[in-house]
């Protein structure tokens, strides 16, 4: 048995080199001290991505992009299907989740700094996933066509409408016509099932070939690491662990508190009352209400949009904004800036939730 | 100048007469209708005239104020109100009261004329008029009783179609309260002023006024509107029967038909009453205080145990019934899908509208017959609920399972976490 | 013997970790290949579903059947044609029927009445009833929503 996967083993290094790739595995080292406890957040987005792909596949089996299919197809998954209701409140508990980790996993970087050099790109790529993880939210969420969610993504894409010259044709791009409809469905998914993985293959594999590359970065200021762990199988195997950990969580939320499917969306009906998008794009949605409808000679909506793209862009930009870190000196603007946002979204989402209704 | 001017008139107005006369027939109606310009000058109140009869389904029709009143609308009354309202041209004083029927039917009775409007047109509005009571009364020369204008207004007449109409469905009772529900002008003909009250709480009323459900019926639907009067003991089975056949039909079967007629009780209104006909409740059946059966059936007599017996089946089907739903709302609540429970317990609910219809038999046979069936469906809605329920148990029992396993295999992985630190700190 | 007792330890935990993860596994795969088998109904709203055989109605009668969550009627005119309509009064919703005498569809409710083809032709119901597609496929009657 041993020597069957040797003899494997050394026929697949003669061709690929693979030992290079065992050795530097397994010399590659995790530093420990008290903020250890952020580099497994990844790990367990990355966890959440992968249940995913794999529930997403299996609705795939019984799913149908129609207006007409689309409600009954989903309604066909969660009573005839076995475990059915169990396959689609994971997808939707863990689509959830995944954003919330992405979120958690995001600031944590931000605020311990680990953009900075040499890991600039490791930062783009990983802004760049977030914006993909919040595409598939959006097109995720119109899919079951819902009333809910036919209107919240009305409601969403009107907003790109305010955008100057090509706000209209965002519009009519994302919506594959005038107006939500069976088209919109159609190609949201299509977005959904193709296009936005397709993107998330090749940017994760960069993201984390760069990870696994240039190994953990440590904090400003922390010059030297006292204790330090093997990636292989230390590091590995409690990175384990807290995926056991999120999967028990994760069953007992979809047990516990299927994901409702709601009334199929009528487009003739008046818009329901509490149109919401999902909680992730709630602070957002709020903002936009705070804006008034005009400032000086700008639409108030206008304006809001602009400032959301300048925000998105700035974000992106973040490790060659910072001169400060980049020197491995302390650069609290960004410290401010980070929690300022995490206040900012935190605050609002809950705000949105429990006060403005 | 001036001279010059009126000559050119006195010559040119007699050609322009004729070449209007000469003119096509749709022409002539935008002619100058010299009655409504003259009126309108001294009529300004919203319901003169003048003003009303701009609305009127007669004016969209191309019917003149001289064809119904006479008179010449083509000579300016201006400058002869004589010759205009000369009763020569035709000109007729307003109808009295008593004359209105007579007066609006020298049209309305004429089929060769009314046909020219709509081919299918009704021309028996007088004819049941003078049916009603309304028409018999006014024979007597009671003037205080509704004619045509009463309802449908003199100048302001409108299509039974236009919800605007005085005698538009959902208009009909306010239109008939008018006079019915003014206790000091009905007073002297003793019948009661607080039908529209009645009517109003009933579920006719509830659906036609709250619901919108205009194929309810108004006061018409049942005492009829040119012919009103209030349906006679005999043929009340009939005017209800006409929405609710079914019923009517199980009464004229059953044995309640003779003993009704034997003692004059007037049929279906003797249980449902006439004009607040309501939903009944679980007391009606029985024969306890609230219950309808009670006012003939006395405990211990003729009937009452299948009245009971009646009310017992009825009653326990439906609390089956009720049982189903809670169990499925249950089993919503925590999750589980139930649109093929609720499809089920839809022809549970169809089961027991034919159930309580077959009271109308009032033969305990058929209404077991049918609560039986009834129940049997119902038991399977039942089951279906309960096996949703249990399979939320099973879900959970399979979530507990498996969280234990990941707990096994957590407490496996932690140990040999430690287990590999032990190794390295050594 | 302190090296013994660590290698059994080491053993029980290397099974245990075995074994959980074989059950974890196990917990994971087996809803994911129930899933991925065909369940007993195939499809969510059937496209067709079969009303009846050719046959078995007779000329002039009609028949409820299941149209997927809600009752369609069947009925099997005099000049031997089929049609089919959701059953469903469109006044309040209560199940229509055939009747032979008058050729048309009733409901009994409110004394409702629809011509063979589904329209409201008197008594109180607003609409038509909502016509279904009928096609003979060998000795079935197979009904299917209009699309």
């Amino acid at each position: 048995m041993r020597t069957y996967i040797t003899n494997i083993f050394d026929w697949l290094d003669k061709r690929y080199n693979i030992k290079v790739v065992i050795r530097f595995l397994a010399e590659k080292k995790v530093p420990i001290y008290k903020h250890t406890i952020w580099y497994y957040m990844g790990g367990i987005t990355l966890l959440f991505f992968i249940i995913q792909v794999i529930t997403g596949i299996l609705l795939l089996l019984y799913y149908r992009p129609t207006a007409e299919g689309a409600f009954e197809s989903v309604q066909f998954i969660m009573t005839q299907v076995h475990y059915g209701w169990l396959i689609r409140s994971i997808h939707s508990w863990s689509a959830n989740l995944m954003v919330l980790f992405v979120f958690i996993h995001m600031f944590s970087v931000l605020l311990l700094k680990s953009y900075r050099s040499p890991r600039e790109l490791t930062w783009v790529t990983g802004v760049l996933l977030m914006y993909i993880s919040l595409a598939f939210g959006f097109t995720g969420y119109l899919l079951p066509w819902n009333e809910l969610s036919f209107f919240a993504t009305k409601v969403g894409t009107d907003i790109a409408g305010v955008i100057p010259f090509v706000g209209e044709f965002i519009v009519r791009f994302l919506r594959g016509g005038e107006d939500v409809t069976g088209a919109t469905l159609t190609r949201l998914f299509g977005f959904h099932v193709a296009v936005l993985p397709g993107a998330v293959l090749i940017i994760l594999a960069i993201h984390l070939l760069m990870v696994q590359r240039q190994g953990m970065s440590k904090p400003v200021g922390l010059k030297e690491v006292k204790r330090e762990m093997l990636f292989f199988p230390d590091f590995f195997l409690r990175d384990f662990l807290g995926w056991l950990f999120a999967i028990g969580i994760l069953a007992i939320l979809a047990a516990v508190f299927p994901w409702e499917l709601g009334q199929k969306a009528d487009p003739f009906s008046p818009a329901p009352e509490g149109i919401k998008p999902e909680w992730y794009f709630l602070f957002m949605f709020q903002t936009l209400k705070f804006f008034p409808a005009k400032i000086l000679i700008f639409d108030g909506e206008l304006v809001a949009t602009f400032i959301f793209a300048v925000v998105g862009i700035f974000w992106i930009l973040v490790p060659f904004l910072d001169f400060k870190s980049k020197k491995e000196m302390k650069s609290p603007i960004f410290s401010i800036i980070g929690i300022f946002a995490i206040l900012y979204v935190g605050i609002i989402t809950l705000l949105s939730y429990f006060v403005f209704k | 100048m001036k001279s010059i001017n009126r000559h050119f008139n006195n010559i040119y107005i007699p050609f322009l007469i004729i070449f209007l006369f000469s003119s096509t027939a749709l022409y002539s109606q935008e002619k100058r209708n010299n009655c409504i310009e003259c009126h309108s000058e001294f009529e300004e109140e919203e319901t003169s005239p003048s003003i009303e009869f701009k609305n009127d389904i007669h004016n969209s029709s191309g019917v003149l104020c001289s064809d119904c009143h006479g008179g010449d609308p083509e000579i300016d009354a201006s400058e002869d109100q004589e010759l205009a309202m000369d009763p020569k041209k035709g000109y007729k004083k307003p109808p009295k009261h008593n004359e209105v029927p007579e007066f609006c039917a020298r049209c309305h009775s004429d089929f060769e004329y009314m046909k020219k409007f709509n081919p299918n047109i009704r021309v028996d509005q007088y004819e049941n008029y003078l049916t009603s009571q309304h028409g018999k009364l006014l024979a007597t020369g009671d003037n205080k009783v509704a004619n045509c204008v009463s309802c449908h207004k003199a100048h302001g007449v409108k299509r039974k179609t236009d919800p605007a109409s005085t005698v538009f469905v959902a208009q009909i009772p306010e239109t008939c309260s008018i006079c019915h529900s003014d206790a000091e002008y009905m007073k002297g003909y003793a019948i009661p002023t607080d039908q529209l009250e009645k009517y109003k709480e009933s579920i006719h009323g509830e659906y036609l006024l709250e619901e919108g459900d205009l194929s309810a019926p108004a006061c018409n639907d049942c005492h009829g509107n040119h012919g009103a009067a209030p349906p006679g003991i005999e043929s009340v089975h009939n005017v209800c029967g006409v929405c609710h056949p079914g019923n009517s039909q199980l009464f004229l079967n059953s044995t309640h038909k003779k003993y009704f007629e034997e003692f004059d009780f007037p049929e279906c209104t003797t249980c449902h009453n006439n004009h607040l006909i309501q939903k009944l409740t679980k007391e009606s059946l029985g024969i306890g205080e609230q219950s309808v059966c009670g006012i003939c059936h006395a405990e211990g007599e003729v009937g009452s145990a299948d009245a009971v017996e009646i009310k017992n089946s009825i009653e326990n089907f439906s609390a089956l019934r009720d049982n189903c739903q809670i169990l499925s709302e249950e089993a919503e609540r925590k999750g589980m899908h139930v649109a093929e429970i609720k499809y089920q317990l839809n022809n549970v609910d169809t089961e027991l509208l034919k159930a309580r219809s077959m009271v109308h038999s009032f033969s305990l046979e058929n209404v077991k017959q049918i609560t039986g069936e009834g129940t049997k469906l119902a038991l399977d809605v039942r089951e279906m609920a309960n096996d949703a329920l249990k399979e939320y148990q099973i879900r959970r029992v399979g979530l507990v399972i498996s969280l234990f396993f990941i707990f096994i295999a957590g407490t496996a992985l932690y140990l040999k976490i430690k287990d590999i630190d032990r190794r390295r700190t050594k | 013997m302190m090296e013994e007792k660590n290698k059994s330890r080491r053993n029980f935990i290397n099974y245990l970790l075995g074994g959980g993860f074989t059950l974890v596994a196990s917990s994971v795969i087996y809803p994911i290949v129930r899933f991925m088998l065909p369940p007993k109904s195939t499809e969510a709203e059937p496209m067709a579903v079969s009303a009846g055989k050719v046959g078995e109605m007779h000329l002039n009668s009609g028949k409820i059947f299941k149209f997927g969550r809600k009752p369609g009627l069947l009925i099997y005119t005099k000049q031997g044609e089929y049609r089919a309509f959701m059953a469903t009064c469109s006044h309040l919703d209560c199940i229509v029927q055939f009747r032979d005498d008058s050729e048309s569809i009733w409901c009994a409710c409110h004394n409702g009445y629809y011509d063979v083809n589904g329209n409201n032709v008197s008594g109180p119901p607003p609409r038509p009833l909502e016509n279904l597609d009928v096609i003979i496929k060998d000795d079935d009657i197979m009904v299917s929503k209009i699309t």
